[in-house]
């Protein structure tokens, strides 16, 4: 059977796992296409309106596969992490799609619900897999498989790999010619990973000699103690992993900027950046700033907000005397040994 | 030909087209604030004409920069030597002019910014979002529909005695609700003084989130020409606000000035002289069908010949990575 998966919300961050789990089960995994014009105007045009962009986008895609796939998967993401759960859309995604979208595709809902166990959440897939017809035997060698298989995916986005540069077998990280400094790009991993909504910011970061850096890269044990601070536990694992892999690289020292895209109307990031942005100007003072992205194609005004913060960033760089104004000095004179 | 050496700065905003002209002390010598009413190329063209008729005799103009949204087009027309944009135009301005300003607020045709100055650079800034009930367009709309001139906007806001309160946070909310209390008999004057308030609210709010504002604050842009926004400010900062005495083409100055740093490092400007504006500029767009973006390219031609092309994603018809230079300029 030919599955589709929508190159949409999390798919930067799950494909290995879903892709091997069905590859091995013995069916085919069609993509939908990169996102561009049609994907958006399909996906503004069926969603429900007040819905935020990425939603949006993921109903273009479902449309995208039509006729291009058997089944196309939807899934169903209560929650990733024990005690903590996703944003609410992702709960109700299958059943957007079922009533949104006409020319009734097939949909395959895959529910994933960790709250109580992170092994319970699998228990989805496996239901699933035997709904497929798979024999139990089957499912959990095809369900280790896929573990093992996303397992070194997501320790290969620690070691600092973009998911592009891993899922699109690019050699090298994205990085430029020359490196001037580091950027960390926060925000979640359907803006930061789809380049055709955040306007290809990493080429463009690239291109002024900047190297980005994403959540991804920072490791679960860094973005618990980062978040250790609050008086309360985070509970929303995307919120948690946005603040915590910023106060990461701020605290690590590892970045000279920080940006945060964020789409319009988003919940979690309305107070995830402001906690971010108090943190930042409390103690690290590293320059900050929030980009809006919402269904503009007309690129003029975020590459001014680009351009501004490059140029602010150097221009406070200058003056900081290579003593940045986060306290450490660099010495960037001869080696002395 | 030894003459003056000036520097040619433009600004090309979704409201105005503003030109200036600077000496090497950044004396402003001539400047033009004209309307841009979405047609940037003619107005662009027009005001050209205008600086080559009043220019001082025996100046050279030697070098051009370019900012604005509109700037890419503007400095396709004119061969600017640097195009950037407006932060660092009005935060260059102003250090350059006003010692010690520590914050600008800069309230454009469509778009509002806070800046912040500290030791001589651009320490931090905000522009504003989705949201465009702040800015001169709106006001330009509303003066229109009250049927006053927008020059008496200000004056008039000075004379209410007790502003009523309007919805600030959306243009069409305030627009209703202006309407509503217009209905209910409140005085103009004091529905003019309330949007004031409700439109600075709605900035200190939403563009100044957070932000450190501290003296001197430095208020500019084509808005800062009204009175009643000023003292708005004035009252809710509790603090004094300047208005510089150009402040209508402040982004203009920093576009000029930042020429001056560019030809001072040695560059050689690519202006070439007036001339060249007095021919056929066209611009079109189409769609590409290189793939499935479609982007919309919009291509500047004149006397028959491409002059340059943008909006495409991929850099296959513009190469501004080859036109746009980062040079350090800033220093």
């Amino acid at each position: 059977m030919k599955i589709g998966i929508p190159r949409a919300l999390l798919y930067p961050i799950y494909i290995p796992l879903w892709k091997t789990f069905f590859e091995e089960l013995g069916h085919q995994v069609v993509l939908s296409g990169r996102t561009s014009k049609g994907i958006l105007n399909n996906g503004v045009k069926t969603c429900v309106d007040d819905a935020c962009l990425p939603v949006k986008l993921f109903h273009g895609h479902v449309m995208d596969l039509i006729g291009k796939a058997d089944v196309i998967l939807v899934p169903r993401l209560i929650s990733i992490y024990p005690g903590e759960f996703i944003c609410p859309k992702f709960i109700g995604l299958p059943e957007m799609i079922k009533n949104s979208v006409s020319g009734s595709p097939k949909l395959l809902i895959m529910n994933f619900n960790a709250r109580d166990r992170l092994e319970k959440g699998y228990d989805g897939m496996r239901q699933l897999g035997r709904e497929l017809g798979a024999s139990n035997t089957n499912v959990e060698r095809a369900l280790d498989r896929a573990r093992a298989r996303q397992a070194e995916y997501e320790s290969m986005l620690e070691s600092g790999f973009s998911p592009k540069s891993i899922l699109e077998k690019r050699n090298a990280r994205q990085s430029p010619a020359s490196v001037k400094g580091r950027i960390g790009l926060i925000g979640h991993p359907y803006l930061v990973y789809d380049d055709y909504i955040n306007m290809n910011i990493v080429e463009k970061l690239a291109a002024r000699g900047y190297e980005a850096i994403f959540p991804e890269n920072v490791p679960l044990e860094d973005i618990e103690l980062a978040c250790s601070r609050y008086p309360k536990k985070l509970f929303w694992s995307y919120g948690k992993r946005l603040l915590g892999g910023g106060l990461t690289m701020l605290e690590k020292r590892k970045v000279d900027g920080l940006i945060i895209l964020t789409s319009f109307g988003c919940g979690i990031d309305a107070f995830i950046d402001e906690l971010l942005l108090r943190a930042n100007q409390r103690e690290y003072r590293i320059p900050q700033t929030t980009i809006t992205l919402d269904e503009h194609t007309g690129q003029a005004g975020f590459d001014t907000r680009l351009e501004a913060f490059i140029d602010m960033m150097e221009w406070r760089g200058r003056y900081d005397n290579n003593i940045p104004a986060y306290g450490t000095d660099v010495y960037t004179g001869k080696s002395l040994v | 030909m030894n003459g003056l050496e000036v520097y040619l700065g433009l600004d090309v905003g979704s409201v105005s087209v503003n030109l200036v002209l600077l000496d090497e002390k950044y004396n402003v010598l001539e400047k033009f604030y004209l309307r841009t009413q979405g047609r940037p190329i003619e107005v662009v063209k027009e005001g050209m004409e205008m600086m080559y008729r009043s220019m001082p005799a025996g100046c050279i103009i030697a070098g051009v920069g370019a900012t604005g949204s509109g700037r890419e087009l503007a400095g396709a027309m004119v061969d600017a030597d640097v195009v950037k944009n407006e932060i660092t135009a009005h935060g260059m301005a102003v250090l350059q002019s006003i010692p010690g300003a520590q914050t600008i607020l800069e309230i454009g045709g469509q778009d509002s910014k806070i800046i912040l100055l500290r030791n001589g650079v651009v320490s931090d800034f905000a522009m504003n979002t989705v949201c465009a009930a702040g800015t001169g367009s709106f006001l330009d709309r509303q003066a229109a529909r009250l049927g006053i001139p927008i020059q008496e906007f200000g004056a008039l806001a000075l004379k209410s005695t007790s502003p009523v309160r309007i919805a600030g946070r959306c243009a069409v909310f305030a627009e209703s609700d202006m309407i509503h209390k217009q209905q209910m008999g409140c005085s103009l004057e004091d529905i003019i003084k309330g949007l004031c308030e409700a439109l600075v609210r709605n900035y200190l709010n939403n563009v100044g989130k957070g932000k450190e504002i501290l003296p001197d604050i430095v208020f500019q842009g084509g808005v800062a020409a009204n009175e009643g926004i000023k003292r708005s400010f004035e009252d809710a900062l509790g603090q004094r606000v300047i208005v510089p005495e150009h402040y209508d083409v402040m982004g203009a100055i920093g576009a000029a000035i930042l020429a001056h740093k560019k030809i001072r490092q040695g560059y050689t400007t690519r202006f070439r002289g007036f001339d060249s504006i007095h021919s056929d500029f066209t611009a079109r767009s189409f769609s590409c069908s290189g793939c499935a973006n479609l982007c919309e390219v919009v291509e500047l031609s004149s006397a028959g010949s491409v002059k340059a092309r943008w909006g495409d994603r991929c850099g296959k018809w513009s190469s501004s990575a080859a036109r746009e230079n980062h040079a350090d300029i800033l220093a």
